[in-house]
């Protein structure tokens, strides 16, 4: 018996190859380049956040990457996946690509993946993320999550917010895909981590540190070649690269506005784009940096003119640097955006907005602490400059006790013009063959300047007028299980805001109000099944939206009641072939009270096939992808034409 | 609640009785609402009953005016959604629309007069701010609808009436297609349909940026909207067969603008609203003007000249737009941030009833 023990005793301390992978806690996005070591033994994750190293079962095995709490987890089988915590995020898990674990609903699509699917900008990237509606028009992209308006949604590019604090929302329009790695979706109130804006969710955007080579020709003249590339100096690594593309947009539609019905070619919406970026990651220091410029035709929509000739530009910068001392970790950040617009005859404007931030976290104590702020400026060539100074603090802990899990977190914020608020979140975990989470949260949103200017513009400088949107209570009750093939996920959610800034016809012109009571209930569901040959995701949610104003209530714009997906992927040696099904159901186009279908737009499904060849030898694949097979010629802002059926086709080396 | 009920249907039926189109219908007596954002079109209200049904106009309808005359209602969009002109047919409860050019960003618009080819043969004329222009659109049974513009009609052309043949314009005489900068004093130019002749009458400067021209016989009465900073809404009297500007009544100063409408009882219902301060609310008044002599009609609120037009929680109606009928009884039309009310008041400013009229709305009428 003794030598039995011994002999298993020896076993467990045998040291031996064990494989894992690295994924980011919050997003479930791999993180590539982080140190991984053992008592003897050290390396790092590859760009798929995957590694090898020799360790003992029952040894302790550590990693770290800089803008990530370290992590040590205990080795107890062949492969282990290690999830790093960004500095003070709360405790959340996805359910991503793979069958990683989740508390709250999110999802993540690693840009590989997408490009699989037949995406070849971010916005056709986002028509894919579960829990994310996105629309387009004019070019511009507009988010929603758990139905919300765009403004509700905050878009993070490695931790840095591209809202734009002029108008609240962002457009990702611009930001190249070849810069990124990973998109992830965290539906929900985030106001604990983020602050300001964060009311429905937030959308992530990981920055890739990968070499690659792409080239992409499309319908209507969409030609785009992107070039990233990588070295190791030292202990760190460095990356660039840069996307250039163009579009000219010219398809032909049916005019149904116009009485009678004509065919035209939709012309004056052409895009033209130059992306460069880069980063660098090391020990103890990263650093992003993004800068990029938009060109494209502002034409409006079917049957309007006065925008025939419109143009609109966008130049971009963002420039984020992190370091990391013990304890403590220090991050910067710089953003400008410009944005111009000129239609000769009519109208131009330009509207410049900057932000600096700066924080600094520390761990102690089991609690992470934060502090930070910053200042926003806006000048506007219609506008008065602006400038808007902002403070915040946030504690945040963890707990572990057996099949539980608890994360609590506050954060307090005052901005000037907004008052301050705080904005706590509980989570609660158990985790079992099917693990139950709820979570609550409250957050807020500052007035943006626009509104405050637009609410008031001869005294904006003056008194407030518009208070804070204030999200009261944002909690979701859910499950997730992860058994054989099948990962599913659920969750019902609901979530109630006070002073809800929202914009209505004036007399003139448009002007923000504060609504007294704006609430949302509904649910969103996700399962996922691997098969040998492939595999099968199907998700769909389900949401009511009422906005309360002048004594009845009105859906928010452009949210539908219900809507979902499904992507499936059949693999069979080098060929990839994927499916995806985008539904969405009628969705009204303006905030009324009982819409009829004069002012909505219809249910619609859009489909995409798309099938890749890879070729492992000389690292090179193709992918070939039609999108919108049936050419439903669908409507995603009312008016709009879209171009119905296109082709697409890519070329990728990655060396 | 039963004695409310009676006189209202009272007054709707004594407003038939003198509806100043002289298409009374008896029964079918109601009020129009043109709902401008939202779910758009026309809502008529059988007062009597304070139902509404609607006609809707879609999503690409942003006109801010309409004009009634027997069973159609005609009103158009700006450049902003497509230029276009509006065909509604009370009776059929159907709506069609007319393309105008491109760009032109129409306003006010009319029924050409039948005596000179007009409603009866489908013709209509619009106002095209853009292009400085009037379109003249010709509808003809089973064949193609003409669409022809006329040319020098003003710098921004805002509205048409008709007088012994001839279109009378208002010209806002401001750059509309661009910042609407005032290129002088308001002005009316009469634009004949049959020849290139034009006479201009400018208005003063105490006119700027006319927007409505209403004809009373041989008067035009202009209601400009002023310039939001130095000059207030005005209305001027013209006599056009003299082509002399005869007087003008300015609203007090720092107040702007909304709309004005005749009411069945002869009188000019003018909704303006002074500017807000910093956090206040859009509040437009209603002024009456007796047209002969361009006087406002008491009773007035206070020190102020404009109707007390109290609401049952005591606070001043917000009448965006507003009429009145042949006894003075005051239709307004008030706006939420989405929706609209009708409000009846007596003409001494009592709320007599009130009704949804629909989305956001600009203009009322009574048919």
């Amino acid at each position: 018996m003794t030598s039995i023990v011994a002999v298993v005793a020896l076993a467990v301390l045998q040291h031996a190859p064990v494989h894992g992978v690295v994924r980011d806690a919050a997003t479930g996005a791999p993180v590539a380049w982080s140190e991984i070591w053992t008592r003897g033994a050290s390396t790092r994750s590859d760009d798929d956040g995957r590694f090898a190293i020799e360790v003992a079962r029952g040894d302790s095995i550590h990693a770290r990457r800089v803008g990530y709490r370290a992590t040590v987890t205990l080795v107890t089988a062949d492969s282990v996946t290690l999830l790093l915590e960004p500095s003070a995020a709360p405790l959340r898990e996805i359910v991503s690509d793979g069958a990683v674990a989740a508390s709250t609903m999110s999802a993540m699509r690693r840009v590989a993946s997408l490009r699989e699917s037949g995406a070849t900008t971010l916005a056709d990237a986002l028509t894919r993320l579960p829990f994310v509606s996105s629309r387009s028009s004019r070019g511009g992209v507009a988010l929603s999550m758990r139905g919300s308006r765009p403004e509700q949604v905050l878009v993070l590019l490695d931790g840095v917010p591209l809202n734009d604090p002029a108008t609240g929302s962002a457009d990702i329009s611009d930001i190249p895909l070849a810069a990124l790695a990973s998109v992830a979706a965290l539906p929900g109130a985030s106001g604990a981590r983020w602050g300001s804006g964060a009311s429905g969710g937030v959308l992530a955007l990981s920055t890739a540190d990968a070499s690659s080579a792409t080239l992409i020709a499309g319908s209507y003249g969409r030609v785009s070649a992107s070039v990233a590339g990588r070295a190791t100096l030292g202990s760190a690594r460095v990356h660039g690269g840069a996307e250039w593309g163009t579009a000219s947009n010219e398809f032909p539609f049916v005019n149904s506005v116009a009485s009678p019905s004509v065919s035209e070619t939709r012309v004056g919406a052409d895009e033209h784009h130059l992306a460069l970026f880069g980063g660098m990651s090391a020990p103890s220091l990263g650093a992003t940096l993004l800068v990029t410029r938009n060109e494209r035709g502002l034409v409006g929509p079917m049957n309007v003119r006065i925008y025939d000739g419109a143009r609109g530009r966008a130049d971009r910068a963002l420039a984020r640097v992190t370091g990391e001392r013990a304890t403590w970790t220090a991050s910067a950040a710089l953003r400008v955006l410009d944005v111009r617009y000129d239609n000769p005859g009519v109208a131009s404007s330009r509207t410049t907005s900057s932000s600096v931030d700066a924080d600094l976290a520390r761990d102690a104590a089991r609690i992470t602490w934060r502090a930070g702020g910053g200042v926003d400026w806006v000048h506007g060539s219609a506008l008065i400059s602006m400038q808007r100074p902002r403070v915040f603090a946030s504690a945040e802990r963890g707990w572990e006790h057996g099949a539980w899990l608890v994360s609590l977190a506050a954060r307090a914020d005052a901005v000037r013009d907004a008052s301050a608020a705080l904005s706590p979140s509980l989570t609660i975990e158990r985790r079992d063959a099917v693990t139950l989470f709820v979570r609550a949260a409250q957050a807020f949103r500052a007035p943006t300047f626009y509104d405050l200017y637009f609410a008031s513009p001869q005294f904006v400088n003056g008194a407030r007028t518009l208070r804070p949107e204030r999200v009261q209570f944002d909690g979701e009750l859910g499950a997730r299980t992860v058994a054989h093939a099948v990962t599913a996920s659920a969750s019902l959610f609901a979530r109630r805001t006070r002073d809800a800034i929202v914009w209505f016809p004036g007399t003139f012109s448009w002007s923000p109000n504060n609504v007294g009571r704006e609430t949302v209930l509904g649910g969103e569901g996700r399962a996922m099944l691997s098969l040998p040959f492939g595999s099968l995701e199907a998700w769909g949610g389900a949401r009511t939206t009422r906005l309360f104003v002048d004594g009845l209530d009105a859906p928010t714009p452009y949210v539908p009641w219900l809507d979902g997906g499904a992507l499936a992927t059949v693999r069979r040696g080098p060929l990839a072939v994927v499916a995806t099904l985008i539904a969405l159901g009628p969705r009204p186009v303006v905030t009324v009270p009982h819409p009829t279908s004069a002012v909505e737009l219809p249910a619609v499904a859009v489909v995409d096939l798309a099938a890749t060849i890879a070729s492992p030898i000389n690292r090179v694949a193709a992918t070939l992808a039609v999108h919108d097979v049936a050419n439903t010629r669908w409507q995603s802002i009312a008016r709009y034409p879209m171009p119905g059926r296109t082709l697409s086709a890519s070329l990728t080396f990655t060396p | 609640m039963r004695t409310t009920c009676f006189a209202l249907i009272a007054s709707i039926a004594l407003a038939a009785c003198n509806d100043s189109t002289g298409t009374t219908t008896g029964a079918a007596t109601r009020v129009l609402v043109l709902n401008t954002f939202g779910q758009t079109g026309v809502t008529r209200l059988s007062v009597d009953a304070l139902a509404a049904t609607h006609i809707d106009f879609g999503s690409s309808f942003d006109g801010a005016t309409f004009t009634v005359l027997n069973d159609s209602v005609l009103s158009a969009s700006s450049s902003f959604s497509g230029d276009q002109l509006y065909i509604a047919s009370l009776g059929a409860s159907t709506v069609t629309r007319y393309q105008l050019p491109a760009g032109s960003n129409p306003a006010g618009v009319a029924f050409v007069p039948t005596g000179i080819g007009g409603a009866a043969n489908g013709r209509y004329i619009a106002a095209l701010r853009n292009t400085g222009s009037l379109a003249q659109v010709k509808v003809q049974s089973g064949a193609a609808t003409i669409v022809t513009t006329i040319d020098h009609a003003g710098t921004c052309p805002t509205d048409v009436a008709f007088y012994n043949g001839s279109a009378w314009v208002s010209d806002a005489n401001q750059r509309c297609s661009s910042d609407f900068a005032v290129q002088g004093p308001g002005r009316i130019i009469r634009v004949s349909l049959a020849d290139a002749t034009r006479d201009t009458v400018v208005l003063g400067a105490a006119a700027i940026a006319p927007q409505r021209i209403i004809m009373i016989d041989q008067f035009a009465y202009v209601f400009s909207s002023g310039d939001f900073f130095s000059v207030p809404a005005s209305v001027t009297k013209v006599n056009v067969s003299t082509k002399q500007t005869l007087s003008i009544v300015s609203m007090p100063a720092g107040v702007y603008g909304v709309t004005m409408t005749k009411g069945e009882d002869g009188r000019l219902y003018l909704s303006v609203a002074p500017n807000p301060a910093p956090g206040g609310v859009y509040s437009p008044r209603v002024y009456v003007i007796e047209p002969s002599t361009m006087t406002t009609v008491p009773p007035y609120f206070g020190s102020e000249r404009f109707r007390p037009l109290t609401k049952q929680d005591g606070t001043l109606a917000r009448c965006s737009a507003a009429t009145a009928d042949a006894a003075g009884k005051i239709f307004c039309v008030e706006n939420g941030l989405t929706t609209s009310t009708l409000l009846l008041f007596t003409a001494a400013g009592t709320l007599i009833t009130s009704a949804a009229s629909g989305t956001i709305a600009s203009d009322v009428t009574l048919r």
